[in-house]
Order: structure tokens, then C-alpha cells, then sequence
């Protein structure tokens, strides 16, 4: 019996369930919640084990191992090992409910931590430089034509800088969502502010249009790389036979 | 000039002010003028009082009633007198005084009635022989109780037998009374008969007195005033002026009161004085003495006095009396709850004594604490609820709800099962449109053109790649899910592969789990073609926990945050990842010479960018996308001063990117297979726009 190599077996294997997931093109089936479970089933597991391995492994067991009980009560080891096993201990009390208050609070380091982390990079890394550059489209450097430069380009950049300047005040105007109270009770904005809406909603519906036709271009290239592989499998198979 | 203060409200008045301007209470006192006793001799000799003392006070009727008293009938100067006072005094009394004038007087000769000449003619004519039989017991029965009592009891004892006698037989009695055949003594006296004391059909009972008077008006040292003018008649059976006086043994029945009642009558009790108009004083040591027992009444008057509460109790008690009906628009305005019909009214001695105000020192003021400072029910406006329009509205909207959440849902009828048409249709076409390219080759088909122009942001970017130094590597961030590894892999292998063919050192790290296979797996394919080694080309430091926070941790400080690496070579494998060669003098995250991002998300690249904005210092930032992430991470691309120095989307950049720096183009049947399939797309879009055109038009056209 000749030995079938490891790596064909991986591509038929990866054949079927490909096929068994485009088998949802006739329908809910059987054969396509086999291949979700799988999947499912799968990443989780593989999740698992790359925790145990990158992260639970070496800084909570390894030392352990190595070091033994001295490194618990050293002066580093109390601050990198100590308290790590310690808020590790305590949200594994969230499995009780009698005990899950204690898990509350490396619950709320991390919820504290991540939110400060998560404000500030908006801060600084999103909203002072992004309302800088939109800003500066306009600056004298930018609208104005630089020495030898061609007329169609200078116009480019200036359409696209006023554009970019037109979208992000009508964007954010559409979003802003405070208005005078008229006399049915109702909120109404001023007739300015909504035409720059109106202007606003119509950026964003260009940008979701966008955002969708580039989806499907990546679902045709996803599909067209999932025929090509199947394409191969097809080709070794016959070539092999 | 001289002022009165009040008593009551300490206003001044004038002095000639008989009540008060303010509050109406009485500057003077009433004090009964007792005559003086030189006029007293004459009056009771029948010296009339002064005219003007009857006439000009006409409403001291009680002075009046005191002076008839005294002067008894035979006073004619006080007759006409008396007339004219009669004018000023209450109704009743004066209906009273006509009753028992018209009383007394009895019936003219002439004036007889034709009927009591009937029973006079009767009385005289009939005879022994001629009694009934029945009328004869009667007598017999009746001569034969006479005989056993006194003969001075006669007289008086009528009022004794009233006492002692049941009201039904009290109602027989003054049935007996009537003129009938068996009592000859009525009809041949009937004057005495008219002097009854029980009130004669026209003249008002002295109990219901207080129905005439208001009940404020008849205070009860005022019903021990209005005595002595009952007492009179008690007193003073004597026919009033001008009658004739009748016969001394036709009054036998009468009590005649003898000198000393009548020296005793000239003591009538004074109606008290609030004060002593001379000296101020209180004239009454103690006006509570004067109660109803120390005056003498007519026994008649007592018996009914008491007997009042009983026969009215009775009265009640009839059947046959029927209730009092008010009307019902009446009925519905009498309080039936808050009305309290009886308020207790203590003894002034119970009272408190004022202590402030211009009211010190009296008593039986109304005080103002149960008004001020008693706790009030609170009243029903206060407890109202006041609900406005909107509150109104959103107890509606809630109702609403809650009936909404009440009703029964009807079953859903099962729809037919309509076998996917539409769906089968376009999913046939976009299978043809992807699967036909891969027989174009055995065809002989040419398939689909390359790209013909370079986008202006692919130049930079391969110029990047082109010059980056190799002394130490670069960071590959490998941040999607296997989902998109059929387009991202296509994408990123053109960077990946082009940086392996200048020999570029390689890092990767996923902030997900399933991130370092998928860079194993990669930089497997591509390294192959280039031989490139796990652990000398390319390292992998795996799985980087913690989202933001831990890229920030790692833009910081990346050896402390990554351990351990994955699928180390054997010589790391006892080791740490650092010990590596490929990331000796990496310490921070500028240390390397690019960064490439590779995702399939807005939020995973823009975390990329703004946490490691302060740290990455020079190093450039690549951005691998998924085609539908571009449109939120150009901006940053885009903008004047970068923040993503080069950006690689789509399929159709891969492919320009081989094209243009110099790496095989072995994405044919990929390329043919995505341009056809976007052709197919494109057609559909079409159609389906064209079909919801028409059938809009059709429908603008039925309306």
C-alpha cells in the first residue's frame, strides 16, 4: 500500500470541509452545521491551547518550576509573579457564584486599564491628529500650487481637501443630535444645519458603499482563492491518479 | 365728647351708640328698669306706668308682661296701654293674650251657637225619665267617684289627673271635655272650660317656642324670663279688663291664688343684667343659679316641660306618622359626614379664660389655635394628582404596552415553502463566473488583463519595501481570522514575499489566537520559494494577550510582554524568544525597521495606530487591509502629516504590487476567477437595479 503523505491528506480534508461550507448555497443543511461546529470547535480549542502555551505556561507555571516557592516571596518575584497568580486565583472565583464577587476586582483592573488606555490612544492618536491634518487642507502650503507643480494636480489636491474638509463639518453635523424644541414637542434643527446633515448623510452613504463594494471584492477574492485551491486538490488528485 | 368702649373688640363707639359699630355686640347693658316704689304702690293699685315706658321700649315685652302681671285686669288706664304694647310683643304672646281674652269673655248670648242651643235646650228639657240608659250608668259611675274625694280637690286636681293620666287617656280626657250630652257641668260652664291650660287650638304650645324664636335668641335664662308672662296664666285667671267677672262658684275649678301668691308675683325674677348701669358691677351674683328649678312654673307648663322628649319620642314611634320628606335637590345638599349637628358648648367656667389680645380676660372666646396651629386634614386640592400632557401621554404609552403584552398573538399561519429561486440564480452565476477562468487555460482562452496602471499609493510602498535596511527586522502583525486568509494571504504574499526576497528578517505577532499559525503557514509558502528559515529569516513571538493594552505594553517595553515565541526553532525552544539573534538590540518597538499590520478590521488597525503613535518613533507603518477596511484607515494614510506611511488593499493591488517589483505573477486563475466574478456581480447589481426601477415606475403608474 503506498503511503499517502501527510500534507495531501490536510488538502483533502480542507477540500471536503470547503466543500461542505459552499454546500450552503442549496440551503441549511447537515453538512454545513457539521463544518461550523468543526470550525468552532476548532479555533476554540486552538485558542486554549495557544493561552496554555504563550501565555499561562511561561509566566505562572515555568517559574514555578524552575525556581520553586523561593521566587513567590522575593522582592521581584512578589511584584512579576505574586500578583499575577493571585488575580489569576481571583477570577477563577467568578466559576462560583457565591464566590464571584472576588473575581470583581481583576474584572475591574481590566476593564479600568483598558478603557484609560483605549480614551487615551483615541486622544492622542485619533482625534489631535486627524482634526489637525483636516485642519491644515487648507493651509496656504497645501492650497496653494507649489512651484512646477501641474495645474490638474494642484486642482486634485485642492477638490480633495475642500472635500475632505466639506465631509468631516457635514459628518459631524449629522451627528450632532441636539436641537430646539418646536412647538408639537418635537426636535428640530436649524434649516443650515440640516442641509449640512443631509450633506453628512450623503458621505456617509459613500463611505458604506465603498466599505461594501470592497467586501464583496474581498468575498470574490476569498471564493476565487477557495476554487483555486480546490482547483489544485482537483489537479493533484488527477495528476496523482 | 365721650366715647363707649366695647367690650368685645375695644372699638370706640359714641355714647349714644346702643351697640357696638364693629362687631355688634351690646354697649349697653339690658337691665330691667325695676320701677321705682313709689311707682310701684300705684301700679298696684292699678296706676298704669308711664305711657312712654310701654310704648317707647316695644321690645321690653317682658316688662310688660311683669306690669300686667302686677296690675292685674281691673286696671283700665293700663289696658289701653297694654294694647299698644301688644303691638311690639312676639306673635304668639299676642295671639296668646287675644286667646285668652276671647277665652275668658266666652261666647255673647246672642252669638250662641244654633248647636249649643241645641244642648241647652237639651239640658234643660231633659229629664230623668229620659236618660239613656247608658247615660244614667254613667252618671251613677261618676257620682259615685265624687263622693269619695274632697270637694276642695275638684277644682285643682284636673291638672293632677293630666300629670297622672296615659296621653291616651289624657286624649280622652279632653275628649271628654267637649261639649257632649253626659257632662252637663261643661255645657252649662263653658268659659271655665276655654281656660284649660292645655293650649287651645289657636294658641301655640309653650314648648315649641323655640320653633318661633331662633334657637340663638332663646337662650336659657330667657325661657326663666318668658316665665312669669306664662306664669300669668296661671296666676292671673282674672278676665282681662272689661269683662264681666263670672260667678265665684262657676271658678271653683280654677285655683284662685290667694294675696300672698300675689304680693309673691311682685318678685317676679328679673331678667338678669349683663352689668349694673350705675355702678358697672354685675348685677346677678351668679347667673348659673338662676336655673329652671328655682322659678316657679305652672305645673301644667312643667309636665309638658318634661313630658316633651316622651311625646315627642312617641310621636315618633307612630306608624302611622309619616317622615318628613324634603325635597331631593334638598336631600342631596345636606352634609351627611362633616355636619356635626350638635356642638358642645362648655360652662363659661370650663372655658379658658383669654390670655391675649383684646379679648384678655374673658371667657368663651373662639380661640384661634384649632384654626392656626391644630393639625387640618389636608384638603383635597393638595391631594389631588396633577398629571400634565406629556405624563398623561406616557401613562397611555405605557397602558399601551401592557395590553400590547396582554394580547394573544394570533398563531402564524406557516408560509409555503418556497424553494430559493433567486438565491440558487445568483449563487449559479457568480459559481460560472469563478469557476469557468480555471478552464480558460485548457480552453485556450486568454483570460483577464493585468493591472496597467500603478496607483499612486503603491509606488511609495514598494519603494519602502525596496529600501528598508535589513540590519534588523521587521514586525508583521498577523491580526485576522482564517476567514479572510484567502484574501489576505494573496494580498500580504506580495509584501511578505518581497521583503523575504531582499532577505529582510521577519517577527510576527498576533494579538489573536489563531494569528501565528496563519503566519507560520504564510511564511512557510513564501519562505520556501526563497529558503527562508523558521528561526533564521523569520521568528515568530506568538500570541500577544491583552488587546490595546497589551500593544501598548508592547510598543513600551516588548520583552517583558512576550514570554515565549511559536514554533521556535530547537535551539530556542529551552530558551526565551529574545535570545534569538534575529531580535538582538530590539528593546523597544522603534527598534525595528518596519512595521506591517496585517488585518481584516477598522478597530484592530486603528488600535495600532493610535497606541503605538508615541512609541514607534521613525519606523514606518504599513497597513495590510482586508478591501473592506480601507475606507477607515485611509485617513490616516492620507492625511498632511502620515500616520500610516504606506497602505496595501485589494486584489488588484497585490497583483499591481508583483507586477511592479519584479515578484512572479502566479495569481493568473486567481486573477481571471476575480475579475469575472466581479463582472457577474456588476451584471447583477444592474439588473437589480433595473428591476427595482421598473417596479417603481410600475407602481408610480397604478397609483
Amino acid at each position: 500500500m503506498p503511503e499517502v503523505p501527510l500534507d495531501f491528506i490536510q488538502m483533502i480534508v480542507a477540500a471536503f470541509i470547503t466543500v461542505m461550507i459552499l454546500s450552503y448555497v442549496i440551503g441549511d443543511n447537515v453538512l454545513f452545521r457539521i463544518a461550523t461546529y468543526l470550525f468552532i470547535g476548532i479555533a476554540s480549542g486552538f485558542a486554549g491551547a495557544i493561552a496554555w502555551e504563550n501565555i499561562v505556561k511561561p509566566t505562572l507555571v515555568q517559574p514555578l518550576i524552575s525556581d520553586g516557592l523561593a521566587k513567590l516571596f522575593s522582592p521581584e518575584g512578589a511584584l512579576t509573579f505574586l500578583i499575577p497568580w493571585m488575580l489569576a486565583l481571583f477570577m477563577l472565583f467568578k466559576l462560583s457564584p457565591r464566590l464571584s464577587r472576588f473575581g470583581g476586582f481583576p474584572v475591574a483592573l481590566l476593564v479600568g486599564v483598558g478603557a484609560a488606555v483605549v480614551v487615551g490612544g483615541s486622544i492622542t492618536g485619533t482625534l489631535v491628529p486627524q482634526s489637525l491634518a483636516t485642519a491644515g487642507t487648507l493651509s496656504p502650503a497645501n492650497a496653494l500650487p507649489a512651484a512646477g507643480e501641474p495645474l490638474s494636480v494642484w486642482l486634485e489636491r485642492l477638490i480633495s481637501a475642500l472635500l475632505m474638509i466639506a465631509a468631516t463639518i457635514s459628518v459631524l453635523i449629522y451627528f450632532r443630535f441636539s436641537a430646539k424644541r418646536d412647538l408639537t414637542g418635537g426636535a428640530r434643527r436649524s434649516r443650515i444645519a440640516e442641509v449640512f446633515a443631509y450633506l453628512g448623510q450623503v458621505f456617509i452613504a459613500v463611505t458604506f458603499g465603498v466599505m461594501y463594494a470592497g467586501a464583496l471584492m474581498a468575498t470574490i477574492v476569498v471564493l476565487a482563492q477557495r476554487f483555486q485551491f480546490l482547483h489544485d486538490v482537483v489537479t493533484r488528485i488527477m495528476g496523482g491518479a | 365728647m365721650a366715647e363707649n368702649r366695647c367690650p368685645m373688640c375695644s372699638t370706640m363707639n359714641q355714647e349714644t351708640a346702643e351697640v357696638c359699630s364693629n362687631c355688634g355686640a351690646r354697649l349697653k347693658p339690658l337691665v330691667f328698669e325695676t320701677p321705682p316704689s313709689d311707682q310701684q304702690e300705684p301700679a298696684a293699685e292699678g296706676i298704669s306706668p308711664p305711657a312712654t315706658e310701654a310704648s317707647g321700649d316695644g321690645d321690653d315685652w317682658l316688662a310688660n308682661i311683669r306690669s300686667d302681671a302686677i296690675m292685674g285686669s281691673g286696671v283700665d288706664d293700663h289696658a289701653a296701654e297694654t294694647d299698644a304694647a301688644d303691638d311690639a310683643a312676639p306673635d304668639w304672646l299676642g295671639r296668646l293674650r287675644e286667646a285668652d281674652s276671647s277665652l275668658e269673655e266666652g261666647p255673647p248670648s246672642e252669638e250662641i251657637p244654633d248647636w249649643m242651643d241645641d244642648f241647652l235646650a237639651a239640658g234643660e228639657e231633659v229629664t230623668d225619665e229620659e236618660v239613656p240608659e247608658w247615660l244614667s250608668r254613667v252618671r251613677e259611675r261618676r257620682e259615685a267617684q265624687t263622693e269619695g274625694q274632697p270637694e276642695s280637690d275638684e277644682g285643682e286636681d284636673w291638672i293632677t289627673r293630666l300629670r297622672d293620666d296615659t296621653p291616651d287617656e289624657r286624649r280622652a280626657g279632653v275628649e271628654g271635655l267637649k261639649p257632649s250630652a253626659d257632662e252637663d257641668e261643661s255645657i252649662e260652664q263653658p268659659a271655665p272650660r276655654a281656660l284649660d291650660p292645655s293650649p287651645p287650638p289657636d294658641v301655640p304650645d309653650p314648648v315649641p317656642q323655640d320653633e318661633i324664636l331662633p334657637e340663638e335668641a332663646t337662650p336659657s335664662h330667657e325661657v326663666g324670663a318668658s316665665a312669669p308672662a306664662l306664669d300669668r296664666l296661671d296666676e292671673d285667671p282674672q278676665p282681662a279688663v272689661g269683662e264681666p267677672m263670672p260667678p265665684e262658684g262657676e271658678m271653683e275649678w280654677f285655683p284662685v291664688p290667694d294675696e300672698s301668691e300675689l304680693l309673691d308675683a311682685k318678685g317676679l325674677p328679673h331678667v338678669p343684667a349683663l352689668l349694673d348701669e350705675e355702678t358697672g358691677e354685675k348685677p346677678l351674683s351668679d347667673i348659673s343659679d338662676l336655673n329652671m328649678d328655682s322659678i316657679e312654673l305652672p305645673d301644667w307648663l312643667g309636665e309638658s316641660k318634661s313630658e316633651t322628649p316622651s311625646v315627642a319620642g312617641e310621636e315618633d314611634e307612630k306608624p302611622d306618622l309619616a317622615p318628613a320628606t324634603l325635597p331631593s335637590w334638598l336631600e342631596a345638599m345636606r352634609p351627611v359626614d362633616t355636619f356635626r349637628s350638635e356642638i358642645a358648648i362648655e360652662s363659661d367656667e370650663v372655658q379658658p379664660v383669654e390670655s391675649a389680645g383684646p379679648l384678655t380676660g374673658l371667657r368663651g372666646v373662639l380661640m384661634a389655635e384649632p384654626v392656626v396651629a391644630m393639625p387640618r386634614t389636608a384638603s383635597t386640592a393638595a391631594a389631588r394628582l396633577e398629571v400634565t400632557e406629556r405624563q398623561y401621554a406616557q401613562a397611555e404609552l405605557l397602558q399601551r404596552l401592557v395590553e400590547e403584552e396582554e394580547r394573544e398573538i394570533p398563531p402564524v399561519r406557516a408560509e409555503k415553502r418556497r424553494l430559493p429561486l433567486m438565491r440558487w440564480a445568483i449563487a449559479l452565476i457568480l459559481l460560472l463566473a469563478v469557476i469557468l477562468p480555471f478552464g480558460f487555460k485548457q480552453l485556450g482562452v486568454e483570460g483577464y488583463a493585468l493591472p496597467s496602471v500603478v496607483s499612486r499609493d503603491l509606488a511609495p510602498l514598494i519603494d519602502l519595501i525596496g529600501n528598508i535596511p535589513t540590519d534588523r527586522p521587521a514586525l508583521v502583525v498577523f491580526d485576522y481570522t482564517p476567514g479572510y486568509s484567502g484574501e489576505l494571504d494573496t494580498v500580504a504574499g506580495a509584501l511578505l514575499e518581497h521583503a523575504v526576497m531582499r532577505s529582510l528578517p521577519i517577527v510576527t505577532v498576533s494579538t489573536r489566537p489563531t494569528g501565528p499559525p496563519l503566519a507560520e503557514g504564510l511564511l512557510n509558502k513564501i519562505g520556501a520559494s526563497y529558503g527562508a528559515v523558521n528561526g533564521e529569516n523569520y521568528l515568530h513571538l506568538g500570541y500577544l494577550s491583552g488587546g490595546p493594552t497589551a500593544v501598548q505594553l508592547f510598543a513600551i517595553a516588548p520583552r517583558s510582554v512576550v514570554l515565549s515565541g511559536y514554533h521556535l526553532p530547537e535551539s530556542l525552544s529551552e530558551g526565551s524568544v529574545w535570545e534569538s539573534p534575529l531580535l538582538q538590540g530590539v528593546h523597544r518597538l522603534s527598534d525595528f525597521n518596519l512595521v506591517i499590520v496585517i488585518t481584516a478590521g477598522t478597530d484592530t488597525a486603528r488600535t495600532w495606530v493610535e497606541q503605538t503613535q508615541s512609541w514607534i518613533g521613525d519606523t514606518p507603518l504599513v497597513m495590510v487591509l482586508s478591501a473592506g477596511a480601507e475606507p477607515l484607515v485611509r485617513p490616516y494614510f492620507e492625511a498632511s502629516e502620515p500616520q500610516v506611511d504606506g497602505i496595501l488593499t485589494g486584489l488588484p493591488a497585490a497583483v499591481s504590487y508583483r507586477q511592479y517589483s519584479g515578484l512572479p505573477l502566479d495569481t493568473g486563475a486567481q486573477w481571471d476567477a476575480f475579475g469575472i466574478g466581479m463582472l457577474a456581480i456588476e451584471l447583477i447589481l444592474i439588473a437589480g437595479g433595473a428591476y427595482g426601477i421598473g417596479l417603481w415606475l410600475i407602481r408610480l403608474r397604478e397609483r
